[in-house]
């Protein structure tokens, strides 16, 4: 399989996948304002758009299986930085919360934080290592 | 080169300006498909230091 042809496929999923996992949410939030379900059905649904989630990071898998070995490189690098963005601010503001009162963070940020920092890496690094020409 | 290859264009460019090392095996690929000793192709940094 050739890299344009494995970008292809993986924005072709990523894309719809991350619209659907956003739609989901806001669906989610609305069923619990409006006190639609009870929270063990709210338990139940959550799985929709976790199950959407894994399938992001599951393309995300197949795509850095898929491309040629430099750009796999580019790719490890972003996703390690959004890794280390994640768990650094997790737990200095976990800290935070503890010891100097700060106001909670919903765990559910470090999902979308991931992303953007990611993103963030992948647009910094592919210049600098001359992915993009 | 990079469909010969079997790698993206970027990689090419990459491995040209120096700014990435291949693999072993894709390093042999790009000797086989000149037809030269890999050496002939690629420098020991560590050897040209010592």
């Amino acid at each position: 399989m050739t890299n344009e042809k494995a970008t292809r496929r993986y924005l072709g999923f990523l894309i719809p996948a991350a619209i659907a996992f956003i739609g989901a949410s806001v669906a989610f939030k609305a069923a619990d304002n409006a006190a639609l379900l009870p929270p063990p059905a709210l338990y139940a649904v959550s799985v929709v758009p976790v199950g959407i989630m894994l399938g992001m990071f599951w393309a995300h898998w197949r795509y850095m299986n898929e491309i040629d070995e430099f750009l796999r490189s580019i790719q490890v690098k972003a996703a390690f930085t959004g890794l280390i963005v994640v768990i650094t601010l997790a737990t200095g503001w976990g800290w935070l919360e503890f010891y100097a009162d700060a106001p909670p963070l919903a765990i559910f940020w470090l999902n979308p934080l991931y992303w953007i920092a990611y993103s963030a890496a992948v647009l910094c690094f592919s210049p600098r290592d001359g992915a993009v020409s | 080169m990079a469909e010969k290859l079997d790698v993206s264009r970027q990689s090419i460019n990459a491995i040209e300006t120096g700014r990435y090392d291949p693999s072993l095996p894709l390093a042999f690929r790009i000797a086989r498909l000149f037809g030269v000793p890999i050496e002939a192709i690629f420098e020991d940094d560590g050897e040209q230091r010592g």
